[in-house]
């Protein structure tokens, strides 16, 4: 041991280490709390409290008569990670009782402890509700939207589509995104070190808004009428495209507006609105109109028709389809001649007519509030050259929208008004309470009555007996005027030998028109290529099918906006495969569904809608049962005169392997029917396109067919 | 009655006492407010409660037995702390890939604890001894060979933070027990070494850490003017170092080396093992002068704070009660520790005296470290805060650090 003085120095030696060492550490903290204590703070904040956004509900878009066109579908997803329950044997039988499985079979699943398994998807939201309220640890609830479209692809380009994110990227969706989009809300959510989050009860929170519902012009009925008729001429004629916008001439509401092939989301563009062509013979009622409203001809007058050639200018000359040595002005309308209507065009003159023109809309945007319109083409007189004048009166040198062409014609249905479009008709608040309400809107007045009169007259006289008689239809009186155009090939910077783009402009009933249809097929290859032979068969068609709608003729109704409150909220369909028909019962009772038994059997064996897909609250589901396993006799039905989706149907069920040639009805089968199943060789199937005068199919199922060209569909050319 | 009670009072030594027990209280307070978080550590407060009961009863105890009777029994309660030492390696339970616990039915003890208090008292009895002269190889190797053993059997379990406090309390009594200066630290230049080849391996440019080494090794040389065979040692040490210590630290566990790496560049893996670090600074510096007030700090709250009531509960003092918070508990430490060194310059034996710088020096390393990693200059160790930290265990060895101070303290005016 160290001797007295020694040990005092040490001492000290020690007690100054091991103060100084303290001292240090102090002065360390101080640092800590006095020099970076701001950031530190700020660090601490930014650790605990987090927003977690929760998104609204995005809007419906509705029809005309409020029934959703595209809508916001809520699913539940329950998982469940066994690791982190307390009790699983009880969660199992909680969530057994909740989802309605067997509460065995989950906890034996809980019991392997396993990180993460599904227990349920797609819940309707009522289920998933009770789950989420439940609070088991270990069971989580994942809410998915979905963006639902009812009616499929149809009407995509002009409904648009909304982003990963539920924002409108394109059409409606985009230019109502503000009304649609609702206002996301937040909680404060609080992390803490094991990155679990805590909604504080007395947290900041602030709800969602959610998204407004926007009531279209739109028809559904009418949309899926036109969007069918309209696939299957483009269809048959091999057409490049087709396009086709009807509205209400009366209030400028846009009834429906299609395409046809549907292009994937990102290069769908809704061509009414924002495709420009040449119109040609369309465009002649302007001539027309300008002529009788300044009063420079009579309709009986008649002009030379230089039997079908004119030269207009030295080495500019104008044909007609049919030589003829004259015409009177009305029959000039009727058959279409250039050469009248290019004379006549001289006899308007350039400013007038350029006048008319633009006051029929042409050249500038309608104004619908649409994301890309176009405005079309119409130069003014002082670019025209000396052959402008009667080319434009004849509907070439300009180019329009199918939206313009059709506001100009339902000028001429109305009484010479020319309507601003409308797209949507209401905005409607979460519950379906209206907040704003859009009514038609007149821009102004381009012909007098009596000028719309007889140029109604004209142009009924077409569909009777001119140009345009495939447009007609028995027993109702047809306003139409057809139009084709060669088109201009870029490549060749000529007008397209063969190239042709094929109109039809209609309204009816002729008398007191309440639609308005313009009809464009691009580029049909065949015989026919005529508009009239062409483009008004669709205008028919659709005409045809809306006569045959349940709610009447084919008046959408100005004030038919229903005053019903919005559809209750969808459900999921459950899958109901293989289960005994009390179980779909049951199953279906437990979503409010009713079931529709199709067939005998101990087994369900197919459904319409299927698993997954939305049903309106108290829909039927059509269930196809098996036939009992013990059936004798089993033979081939006989097929003839089936559609080809129920012939389809009726072999799956009998599980035959089906061979089809051609498409529409079935006109043949082999084997023969009363064949002994099973047959492993298959039954062939020939198809025919369906006659005018088969019942038309529901509206939207049509639409869904005709959108999607089976394989190996027939090649009859042109329409029946 | 009365009279006797006052009559053995005086001589305790009261600012220890009132350093103690105030540290203890402190220690309740933020253990209870650590604590009171919702969930995982209901009704830990209560169980420290009575273990504060405990420690203090263990320390009156303690205190009470004249230290004649540890001297006497060092030796076996050094072989009994070593083969608890043996056991825990053989059937400890583990934690988070250590075995440091041993059960005992009910009671469950790091005997580690154990063998900082039986290797003080060993080597406290082998250096009161008038004729030692450790200048002497064969007098002051074997203190030395003694305390290896604990260090490198609680080194193995692993645990690298109590190890290291067997060769602390070593210098610390070599240093207490007369050893010269110049001989202390050439002996300390070995870890002096270790240091440098650390910084070395994880720094660019390190090498040179090396050259100030070289030189503290020469200087220290021609002051000391070792013998022969001490030279010898210290250059056998420092070849020994430099050859094994690359060869264990690429056979430390990946945790050792992580919780290494981790303390030289914590940012560097501030969601892995830097996480806890930074986190611990974070609650201190966002504490402020005056703290975010008692139970009202949110690192804590969101159990930001890893280990917030154990290791790590001085970052809770720094976040609740800030730099006052932080001084006032430093302060109770310097106090207790002052006091220590007092009572091992006044102590009337001189194994009570070697007793006293032993148990406080124990005492400083484990308060100095435990600090030092809350503010992010020290390694991630598992050491708790004396007095302070969650824990029955350390808090009775602790009291009974203690109660043998007060030991020292009670008997220092006996001749």
């Amino acid at each position: 041991m160290a001797h007295r003085d020694m040990r005092r120095s040490r001492v000290l030696v020690a007690a100054a280490g091991l103060l100084s060492g303290l001292v240090i550490l102090w002065l360390r903290v101080a640092w800590l709390d006095l020099v970076l204590h701001a950031d530190f703070e700020d660090r601490a904040e930014r650790n605990q409290e987090q927003r977690e956004l929760i998104k609204p509900v995005r809007g419906n878009l509705l029809d005309r008569q409020g029934r959703p066109l595209a809508r916001d579908l809520l699913t539940y997803s329950i998982s469940a990670a066994p690791k982190e329950m307390k009790d699983a044997r009880q969660v199992a039988r909680g969530l057994a009782a909740l989802v309605r499985t067997d509460a065995r079979r989950l906890q034996r699943a809980f019991e392997a402890k396993p990180r993460f398994l599904w227990v349920a998807r797609r819940l309707p939201p009522e289920t998933g509700q009770r789950i989420a309220a439940s609070g088991w640890r270990g069971v989580h609830v994942a809410i998915e939207t979905r963006r639902e479209y009812l009616l499929g692809p149809a009407a995509c380009e002009v409904l648009g589509r909304t982003d990963l994110d539920n924002t409108g990227v394109d059409g409606l969706e985009l230019e109502a995104d503000e009304e649609l989009r609702g206002r996301p809300g937040w909680t404060t959510l609080f992390r803490d070190g094991r990155g679990q989050a805590h909604a504080l009860p007395r947290g900041l929170r602030r709800p969602p808004v959610n998204g407004r519902h926007v009531v279209l012009t739109l028809d559904a009925d009418l949309q899926a009428i036109v969007e069918s008729h309209l696939a299957r001429a483009v269809d048959t004629l091999h057409a490049v495209r087709g396009f086709a916008v009807f509205l209400d001439p009366r209030t400028g509401e846009v009834l429906a507006s299609a395409c046809a092939p549907h292009l994937p989301p990102g290069r769908a563009r809704n061509w009414p609105f924002t495709d420009q062509y040449e119109p040609g013979s369309t465009f002649k009622v302007v001539t027309a109109g300008a002529v009788l409203e300044e009063n420079l001809a009579r309709p009986d007058q008649y002009f030379d028709a230089c039997n079908g050639a004119w030269q207009v200018v030295p080495g500019a000359w104008i044909h007609d389809a049919h030589r003829a040595a004259g015409y009177t002005f009305r029959d000039a309308v009727r058959h279409s001649s250039n050469i009248v209507m290019g004379k006549l065009g001289l006899l308007v003159g350039s400013e007038r007519l350029y006048r008319y023109a633009t006051a029929l809309g042409f050249g500038s945007l309608t104004g619908v509030r649409f994301p890309g319109e176009t405005a079309g083409r119409l130069h003014s007189p002082a670019q025209w050259s000396a052959r402008s004048c009667p080319t434009i009166a004849i509907g070439h040198e300009v180019s329009v929208t199918p939206l313009q062409l059709a506001l100009a014609y339902a000028a001429i249905a109305n009484g010479g008004v020319l309507m601003e479009p409308m797209l949507v008709r209401e905005v409607r608040d979460e519950r379906g309470g209206v907040l704003r309400r859009f009514g038609p809107h007149a821009s102004h007045r381009v012909f007098g009555e009596g000028t719309t009169r007889t140029l109604r007259e004209f142009l009924t006289a077409v569909v009777d007996s001119g140009t345009a008689k495939a447009a007609g239809v028995p027993g109702l009186a047809i306003g139409g005027k057809t139009g084709t155009a060669q088109k201009y090939d870029p490549r060749t910077r000529t007008y397209g030998r063969g190239m042709y783009l094929s109109s039809f402009v209609g309204f009816a009933p002729a008398a007191a028109p309440t639609l308005v249809g313009v009809v464009v097929i691009d580029e049909p290859h065949g015989a026919h290529y005529y508009g009239g032979e062409v483009a008004a068969p669709v205008f028919r068609e659709v005409i045809l099918d809306l006569r045959r709608l349940p709610h009447g003729p084919f008046d959408p109704g100005v004030s038919q906006v229903a005053v019903k409150p919005p559809a209750p909220a969808p459900v999921v369909v459950p899958d109901l495969k293989l289960l005994p028909p009390r179980a779909v019962e049951r199953r279906l009772a437990e979503f409010g569904l009713r079931a529709h038994f199709e067939g005998q059997g101990a087994r369900a064996l197919a459904q319409a809608p299927a698993a997954g897909q939305a049903a309106e609250r108290g829909a039927g589901v059509t269930v196809w049962l098996s036939p009992p396993a013990d059936s004798t006799g089993r033979t081939l039905p006989d097929l003839v005169g089936l559609p080809v989706r129920e012939a389809l149907r009726r072999l799956t069920l009998r599980q035959v392997q089906a061979r089809i040639v051609g498409r529409g009805t079935v006109v043949r089968q082999s084997p023969a029917p009363g064949t002994a199943l099973p047959l492993a060789s298959g039954c062939t199937l020939w198809c025919e396109a369906v006659a005018p005068s088969a019942p038309a199919a529901p509206a939207s199922g049509s639409a869904a067919a005709a959108s999607g060209p089976a394989p190996g569909n027939g090649r009859q050319a042109g329409e029946p | 009655m009365a009279t006797r009670w006052r009559l053995r009072l005086p001589p305790l030594d009261l600012p220890l006492a009132v350093a103690a027990l105030g540290l203890t209280a402190i220690g309740l307070l933020v253990v209870f407010s650590a604590t009171s978080v919702p969930g995982a550590h209901h009704g830990l407060w209560t169980r420290q409660l009575v273990w504060a009961a405990c420690a203090l009863a263990a320390a009156w105890i303690v205190a009470g037995i004249h230290y004649r009777v540890y001297d006497a029994l060092a030796w076996p309660l050094y072989g009994v702390s070593l083969l608890l030492l043996v056991l825990v390696l053989v059937m400890g339970s583990s934690a988070m890939g250590a075995r440091r616990w041993l059960d005992l039915g009910p009671l469950r003890f790091q005997p580690s604890e154990i063998a900082k208090i039986a290797t003080v008292l060993a080597l406290a009895r082998w250096f009161d001894n008038p004729r030692r002269d450790l200048r002497r190889f064969l007098h002051w190797l074997p203190p030395l060979l003694f305390t290896l053993a604990p260090f490198a059997l609680v080194a193995k379990e692993p645990d690298l933070g109590t190890s290291l406090s067997f060769p602390a309390i070593l210098v610390a009594m070599y240093f207490w027990a007369g050893m010269p200066a110049g001989q202390l630290l050439l002996g300390l230049t070995p870890v002096f070494a270790a240091g440098a080849y650390l910084l070395m391996r994880s720094q660019p440019g390190g090498q040179w850490f090396v050259l100030p080494v070289v030189a503290a090794i020469i200087t220290l040389w021609a002051v000391a003017r070792p013998r022969l065979h001490a030279v010898l040692v210290v250059v056998l040490l420092n070849v020994a170092v430099c050859t094994v210590l690359p060869r264990v630290v690429d056979h430390l566990s990946v945790y050792q080396l992580r919780r290494i790496e981790t303390f030289l560049d914590p940012q560097g893996d501030r969601y892995g093992a830097g996480y806890q670090v930074i986190q611990s600074q974070i609650a201190i510096g966002s504490g402020g002068v005056f703290g975010k007030g008692y139970l009202k700090g949110t690192q804590k709250a969101l159990a930001f704070l890893p280990m917030r009531h154990t290791d790590f509960i001085f970052s809770v003092v720094g976040e609740e009660l800030g730099l006052g918070g932080a001084l006032t508990v430093v302060l109770l430490y310097a106090l207790l520790v002052l006091r220590g060194w007092r009572l091992a310059l006044v102590a009337r034996s001189g194994f009570a005296s070697l007793l006293a710088a032993g148990l406080v020096t124990a005492l400083f390393y484990q308060v100095l470290v435990n600090m030092l990693m809350t503010i992010g200059w020290a390694p991630v160790t598992g050491l708790p805060l004396p007095l302070i930290s969650y824990g029955g265990t350390a808090l009775i060895v602790n009291g009974i650090q203690i109660g043998l101070l007060q030991n020292v303290a009670l008997r220092r005016q006996e001749s």
